[in-house]
């Protein structure tokens, strides 16, 4: 009896079911066409390391899994909140970091912005200059493009998130304030604000120089979403519309004829800009999906959205085309929750 | 007003359900009966793996926390994100929340976020500490699904007076202290400990990512953790306990980053007091307990740089009838009802929030062929402010087969109410979660032979468990993290633990060697193009050994302790993943042993082998590290 316990015992000690080690998959190289591309930002999860941009090619609808890694063998860094390419050149920022990252079109690493604490979004003001918003600092940061580094901050005490640029004018969202900002480009101060309610993070200008700012509400305080247009020559609110409380709208973009406002809230909404009130029913339904980013691709007017799943797998990248009939879908990385359109 | 609800309880159960049945001895006895009725834990129990941890090797591990002792000396993966930092567990392929962290019997789950941070309990307070793999929701309630970890204080009325002062010191600024004072009178025990532990915890470890300067120091992690624990128990009478527990601890800490994230300012402050009674009246064939419980939690969280002062302030009151009888030829029949009040406020919260519940037990222990074969069955019914749950249960068999070997399996079914978080976190929480439920299945067989002066024991476990409305934080209709019921995760495992003891003269040898195989796998998804069907859950090793040796003689021991741990997904698609570490940690003490004191001098090196390992990404462990301690203690 003794003898049979222990040889079952030593079998169940050395039984192997499955084998431990994982098999990594290493993609074939993808063919590229000559459509413009689409580069998909992957936040990772907070705290991971583990951001990454992907790079889809719309015409072979092949994926480039972390272009940054394939190109520089290193990581991009934690949290890649957002991406620009001014003059040749990629800014991937890479907010949990602390940093920007400066890469050339092929995304070749070529330089790194530091002496930032939390940026958000970089906003090109001219051929040397950028804004940096940032969740952390209580200012915009200024960043001098020839050498890649902080010049100056400008206070704005919050979290400053999505900016515009208009008319010598920067318009920034701040998710601690009320109000959106106003920034003079010229001598880099803030002149002026406008209340546009709690935890407005996206603003968009439309093909009449209007600026569209969407406030997601305050559920805490049971206050409201809203979505307000502003004369950006006067910075008067010409248009308000509000949520019901309990909706909380986000992702506000523009089709490429910036007529008409894409925002996600339960689903994928539409609201041109001369309508006179909100949608009255999702464009898109969200159904069983969880769409945690959105863009619309000015090169053919598709509708890109990313379901980030549960928040610890590889994205879906959903299309649709401009009538919300979706024509499909592909794989990106963790968290993606947003796109960059050559 | 406890002993009339007590009676009254116990009155109209039993009249009702035994009408008159009961035939327990009339003649009045003492309270050495304890052992003849049965504590509820053992009965839950009964059928399934239990381990105690060794005083040997507690000892070696008091100057830690309980993270400490648990990841080299049980089959639960923790979840560790460095010293200092949070702790949780992975018990059989459960998550934190599905793991109960019972002390004395009530659960210290945090009432908001359904889990225990076992960082924040030091080894040295418990006299016991038992691990039940498996679940036992229908004896614990919700959270025991996978496993249920037991810290209990134990005393004993008549033992004089005793003192024991611990010091340590370690790496990186490590330094420790505790002590225990207790009088222990022939009919009162207070046992008063005092602890601390701080450390600037600024470690060396290896970022592999960094070619260029690759040693680095840990950042932001000092913490310094101090607590205060008090028991009293009086012996009413021949029949009658009263025990009343307190237990203050409080934590702060600098809560480090991510080795790519930039150096954050944030810190938490934990802050806990717990207090319990517990009244038990015991005859020859019958025990009832009644219990009372407070726990109240504070969690502070700062991040002055990003504007976030999070305050969050939960309390839990409990309420407990519990009775235990002897009838009929051993067998034993449990009874009991529980109240649980919870409430809490934070600043995502829209204003207090509560979540109460009451259930109620009924259980048997039978007892056949001397009691080769013993078995129990349990239920239980549980209403919660915002639904009920369907009738649980469990039902568990053990069997002794010849001397020596038993054999042993256990059915139950098993459920986790969502927590406060879950329910009301703004934005997000989601009202209409249900329960996540299933079934847990095990069998187990056990060896234990001893002859002369060599020890061998040897055992065996499977186990499966199906739990269905798993639930997740999603990014919900508005991209806000939403807790979803989405998944059904199938556990399922083989573990094997074994000791050998030789004695010979002065020398004395042990050597242990657990091994754990965990299949955790989901199972269905209501989440579109959800790549993650039959993938391994996150964090959850597929295979992981620890073992140990130690050799003594007289009174010196020196002890080692090796870990290995499997890969462990980072993905819940399993395309990414942590490779396997190796963790080993020697261990010396030498005991000087007088009439009325004994010093124990301690020294440990840990990470003997200079391992580069993180247990969770991007959350660096330290090098190789060193401690050092000190032990007095007196008896009178």
């Amino acid at each position: 009896m003794f003898r049979s316990f222990c040889i079952v015992l030593v079998l169940l000690l050395f039984s192997a079911c499955v084998k431990d080690k994982p098999v990594a998959i290493t993609p074939d190289p993808a063919p590229q066409s000559q459509l413009k591309k689409v580069y998909v930002i992957n936040e990772g999860g907070f705290g991971y390391g583990n951001s990454s941009i992907s790079l889809f090619d719309p015409g072979t609808n092949s994926v480039v899994e972390d272009l940054f890694k394939t190109q520089n063998n290193a990581n991009l860094g934690d949290v890649t909140q957002s991406l620009n390419y001014v003059n040749g050149t990629f800014y991937a920022v890479v907010n949990n970091s602390g940093r920007i990252m400066v890469c050339d079109a092929q995304f070749k690493k070529t330089g790194q912005i530091n002496g930032l604490l939390s940026p958000r979004y970089f906003l090109p003001i001219t051929n040397q200059k950028a804004y940096v918003s940032d969740f952390k600092a209580n200012a915009i940061s200024v960043i001098d493009l020839g050498s890649n580094t902080k010049t100056k901050s400008i206070n704005c005490s919050g979290w400053t998130e999505g900016m515009v640029l208009i008319y010598n004018k920067v318009f920034v969202c701040n998710l601690r304030r009320n109000y959106v900002y106003v920034i003079n480009t010229l001598n880099d101060q803030i002149n002026d604000s406008v209340l546009v309610g709690p935890n407005a993070s996206g603003l968009v200008i439309d093909k009449r120089d209007k600026i569209w700012v969407l406030s997601s509400g305050d559920a805490v305080n049971s206050v409201g979403a809203r979505l307000t247009r502003i004369d950006p020559l006067t910075n008067i609110i010409e248009k308000s519309f509000d949520f019901s409380v309990g909706e909380s709208p986000d992702h506000i973009c523009l089709n490429k004829t910036k007529d008409s406002l894409f925002y996600l809230n339960k689903g994928i909404c539409l609201m041109g800009i001369g309508d006179a009130a909100l949608p009255s029913a999702t464009f898109i339904p969200g159904n069983a999906r969880n769409y945690y980013g959105l863009g619309i691709n000015p090169n053919d007017y598709s509708i890109y959205a990313s379901d980030a799943l549960d928040y610890s797998q590889k994205s879906n990248i959903y299309i649709f085309d401009m009538k919300g009939n979706q024509k499909q879908v592909f794989k990106a990385g963790i968290n993606a929750n947003g796109f960059y359109f050559e | 007003m406890a002993y009339g609800f007590g009676f009254f309880v116990q009155a109209t159960l039993y009249a009702l359900l035994f009408k008159g049945q009961l035939c327990y001895a009339q003649n009045t006895s003492s309270l050495q009966a304890v052992e003849v009725i049965t504590k509820k834990y053992s009965l839950s129990q009964i059928g399934k793996k239990t381990e105690e941890i060794d005083s040997t090797t507690k000892d070696k591990f008091k100057y830690g926390s309980l993270s400490d002792l648990l990841s080299l000396n049980s089959g639960i993966f923790i979840k560790n994100y460095g010293p200092g930092s949070l702790s949780s567990t992975s018990f059989r392929g459960g998550n934190a929340s599905q793991t109960a962290i019972l002390w004395n019997g009530f659960n210290l789950q945090n009432a908001m976020l359904g889990q225990t941070d076992l960082a924040l309990i030091s080894s040295v307070l418990f006299e016991s500490v038992q691990l039940e793999y498996g679940g036992s929701s229908s004896l614990w309630g919700s959270g025991a699904v996978a496993g249920t970890i037991h810290l209990n204080n134990k005393s004993t009325f008549g033992q004089g007076y005793f003192s024991t002062t611990n010091l340590g010191a370690g790496s990186f600024g490590l330094m420790n202290a505790s002590t225990q004072f207790q009088i222990s009178k022939q009919k009162f025990i207070s046992s008063t400990k005092l602890y601390t532990s701080s450390s600037k915890n600024n470690f060396l470890y290896r970022d592999t990512l960094d070619k260029v300067q690759s040693l680095k120091h840990q950042r932001n992690a000092n913490y310094d953790l101090s607590g205060l624990m008090q028991e009293f128990k009086f012996l009413i009478n021949s029949k009658q306990i009263l025990a009343i527990n307190a237990w203050l601890n409080s934590n702060h800490r600098t809560l480090p980053n991510n080795e790519q994230a930039l150096g954050g300012k944030s810190y938490q402050e934990d802050q806990a007091l717990r207090l319990s009674a517990n009244w038990t009246y015991l005859q020859s064939h019958y025990k009832s307990v009644v219990r009372a419980g407070l726990f109240k939690d504070v969690i502070n969280y700062t991040d002055s740089l990003s504007g976030i002062f999070s305050k969050s302030r939960s309390q839990t009151l409990m309420l407990e009838n519990e009775n235990y009888f002897s009838w009929f030829k051993n067998q034993q029949v449990n009874i009991g009802i529980s109240g649980n009040s919870s409430t809490a406020n934070s600043n995502n919260y829209s204003s207090t929030k509560s979540l109460s519940k009451v259930s109620i037990l009924a259980g048997n222990k039978f007892s056949f062929f001397n009691e080769k074969l013993i078995s129990y069955v349990s239920a239980r019914l549980e209403y919660f402010s915002v639904g009920s749950l369907p009738l649980t249960g469990n039902t568990s068999l053990e069997y002794k087969v010849c001397k020596g070997l038993s054999v042993s399996a256990n059915v139950a079914k098993v459920y986790r109410q969502p927590t406060l978080n879950e329910l009301y976190w703004l934005p997000g929480g989601n009202l209409n979660l249900k329960a996540e439920q299933g079934y847990t299945y095990e069998a187990n067989a056990a060896y234990q032979w001893q002859k002369k002066s060599i020890a061998f024991s040897a055992s065996t476990a499977a186990y499966s468990r199906l739990i269905s409305n798993w639930i997740l934080w999603v990014p919900g209709e508005n991209a806000n993290p939403t807790p979803l019921n989405l998944q059904q995760v199938w556990s399922r495992g083989l573990e094997s633990h074994w000791k050998l003891a030789y004695k010979k003269e002065k020398w004395q040898m042990r050597v242990g060697l657990m091994s754990n195989y965990v299949l955790s796998t989901i199972q269905k998804s209501n989440l579109e193009n959800d790549n993650t069907l039959n993938k391994q859950v996150i964090y959850t090793p597929r295979y992981n050994f620890n073992g140990n040796a130690s050799l003594a003689f007289k009174n010196l021991e020196l002890a080692y302790f090796h870990q290995y741990m499997g890969y462990r997904f980072t993905s819940s698609d399993n395309t990414a993943w942590l490779s396997p570490y190796q963790y080993s940690s020697l261990r010396f003490n030498d005991k000087v042993i007088q009439k009325k004191y004994l010093v124990v001098l301690f020294a440990a090196c840990n990470n003997l082998f200079n391992s580069n390992y993180t247990v969770m990404a991007g959350r660096p462990m330290p090098l190789r590290n060193f401690e050092i301690g000190l032990t007095i203690q007196t008896k009178k």
